[in-house]
């Protein structure tokens, strides 16, 4: 079976806010990058230099201002809004801001990917404990999302991302606030993800990202576009 | 319904859960409001409706003496003259008029035998001896030993011997019933003398038609009134009543419109929370059913109990109030009697009054929503 992808083609963007202010360099400009499925890609760059950006569009968050992205060959950031919100059920992100809602439960903020779905609150419930117990989060299933520790809140949103078992992953700085353990045990699910066929795309700054995750490819983000890291 | 479509109310119901405080206040509003209309429509429909059943059973035609200075006594053989009418089929004397007692003015109907069987009045009601009377729930017995002053042309002391039961119909209200002999000397009527003449009419669609010939019938000038004259005097009379209380729909629209801007308003502050939940996988489509979901939870309950509200207002025993506000009634009201004929549109109206545009808010501030773009949404909601 062939494996899945995201392509980039000549894909540029910038916020038209930033435009109208007479920005000279779009954010990302001219992209062109395949993140084939079965692999880790990692995408590294300083602070600031778009990485999130990018990982939203892949993620079907932002549109492109120029060129396209292709999910499986097919286009979808071209397609109209709702076929696109459809399409966005395959994807599980991790945003670096974690975007809990801190008035849920740990387990009702993992399950929210699995509402809109087929499924019964039983079957969601066994899904989102099994994720859960996956990070050793099972103990705060309960809990007010608020409450947790700025690590914890990490984990249940990484259960989040992958709870639906995703075609598509891209977590961004997904290790940021973990101790070595955890960040290891993360990217063992995320390996997992890539062995059953998914695409992942990890956008990390991290220099000592090898010790929690074997990359498969390494692209470095610079003035806006995207070279093999050397 | 589906597991997954029960199972997504459910979460809907979550999601007001954690707000109790905004979520009770719209339901609160919700039931004000919706009282708050019924009960004014109720009320003014029930009047009318108990009205037009009660002049239904009421004569075709009332014929009264008129004179320069006012009202006057018909004679007993005044009746003779209207069956001489063609089409007038009976002619019957009525002694009645209004006297006061020492807290406010009621209406003497004098009542025998036949009277009270013509009137249909519960069995238990006996027709009133000398010197007794028959109160109805609205006349207010001030003397602690059952005693009632009345003071019409001449003053009388009578004894109340029996009351209205209190689900007796509106015309019983204000009455008190009265031995012929009494109420002719409360109203200062000779043993001859009645108050006006009830005609009954062949065809009572044609009673104004027999106007002209009744005129002609007696010697001295009278005023005739027919169902229909009275009909419409009633009309009039709750309709000056009901235009006061419809001032309150303006108040009650405004509130609506302010309750709907909240709801939109807390919409809009929720886009953050509606962006995430896009990127998560929910589609514009789930996140209109998610919050139309939502707002059917809290419009409906709120709505229906603002309508049973309404109902307990205007029929049940705690009805006295509405018609103080709205009728200006200052001793218990009378019981009105439901009609589902009547109240089922009224319900439906009202409910659809407040249920439409509160949706219809949440279902435009929701398509605003549904169709944004998820990252447009987590930065604009901050």
């Amino acid at each position: 079976m062939l494996a899945i992808s995201l392509e980039c083609r000549q894909m540029a963007f910038d916020y038209p806010n930033l435009r109208s202010r007479g920005a000279a360099v779009p954010i990302l400009g001219e992209i062109d990058a395949v993140f084939p499925g079965r692999r880790i890609t990692l995408v590294s760059g300083r602070s600031g230099v778009g990485k999130s950006t990018l990982l939203h569009l892949l993620a079907g968050l932002l549109r492109p201002t120029q060129g396209e992205i292709r999910a499986d060959g097919q286009p979808v950031s071209r397609w109209l809004t709702a076929h696109r919100d459809r399409w966005r059920r395959q994807v599980g992100i991790l945003f670096q801001q974690d975007h809990l809602i801190g008035h849920l439960t740990v387990l009702e903020n993992v399950i929210l990917p699995l509402i809109p779905r087929n499924g019964d609150l039983r079957q969601w419930r066994t899904q989102g404990m099994e994720m859960l117990a996956r990070l050793k989060l099972d103990e705060l299933a309960g809990q007010p999302a608020a409450f947790l520790s700025g690590g914890q809140r990490q984990r249940v949103a990484a259960a989040r991302a992958l709870v639906g078992a995703p075609d598509y992953i891209v977590a961004d700085e997904p290790v940021a606030h973990q101790d070595c353990e955890n960040a290891r045990g993360l990217g063992g699910l995320l390996r997992q993800a890539a062995d059953r066929g998914a695409v992942v795309v990890v956008a990390a700054h991290d220099r000592h990202v090898d010790e929690w995750l074997a990359v498969d490819g390494h692209l470095h983000l610079e003035h806006g576009t995207l070279h093999p890291a050397s | 319904m589906t597991s997954n479509g029960l199972a997504r109310i459910l979460w809907a119901a979550r999601e007001l859960r954690a707000h109790p405080g905004s979520t009770l206040a719209v339901m609160a509003a919700l039931v004000l409001l919706t009282a708050l209309l019924a009960g004014g429509l109720l009320l003014s429909q029930a009047l009318t409706a108990t009205t037009a059943r009660l002049l239904d059973q009421g004569p075709d035609l009332v014929v009264r003496r008129v004179s320069p200075v006012g009202w006057q006594p018909v004679q007993v053989q005044d009746a003779a003259l209207a069956l001489a009418v063609p089409g007038i089929t009976a002619a019957r004397l009525r002694i009645w008029g209004t006297v006061k007692t020492p807290d406010q003015t009621v209406t003497v109907v004098a009542a025998d035998d036949a009277a009270m069987r013509r009137m249909a009045l519960p069995q238990t009601l006996h027709p009133p001896a000398p010197g007794e009377t028959i109160a109805g729930q609205g006349v207010i017995l001030s003397e602690t030993d059952g005693r009632l002053a009345l003071q019409g042309a001449t003053a009388l002391m009578t004894r109340v011997a029996q009351r209205f039961p209190s689900n007796s119909d509106l015309a019983t209200y204000d009455v008190v019933m009265l031995h012929p002999r009494d109420a002719r000397t409360l109203l200062g009527l000779a043993p001859v003398q009645a108050s006006d003449l009830a005609l009954s009419v062949f065809h009572p669609e044609e009673a104004a038609a027999l106007m002209p010939d009744l005129i002609r019938a007696f010697p001295w000038p009278v005023h005739i009134t027919t169902r229909l004259d009275t009909r419409k005097a009633y009309a009039a009379a709750f309709g000056r009543r009901g235009g006061l209380g419809s001032l309150l729909y303006l108040p009650a629209a405004l509130a609506l419109v302010l309750l709907a801007a909240a709801v939109i308003r807390q919409q809009m502050g929720d886009r953050a929370r509606m962006g995430l939940l896009k990127a998560l996988g929910w589609t514009g489509r789930d996140i209109l059913a998610l919050q139309m979901a939502k707002a059917l939870l809290v419009s409906l309950p709120a709505v229906a109990a603002g309508l049973v509200t309404a109902y307990g207002l205007v029929y049940g025993p705690t009805q006295s109030w509405v018609g103080r506000l709205l009728l200006g009634w200052q001793t218990t009201p009378p019981r009105l009697q439901l009609d589902a004929g009547y109240a089922a549109p009224i319900f439906l109206e009202v409910g659809g009054m407040l249920l439409v545009p509160f949706l219809a808010a949440v279902l435009a501030a929701s398509l605003g929503l549904a169709s944004s773009d998820p990252q447009d949404l987590l930065n604009r909601g901050g």
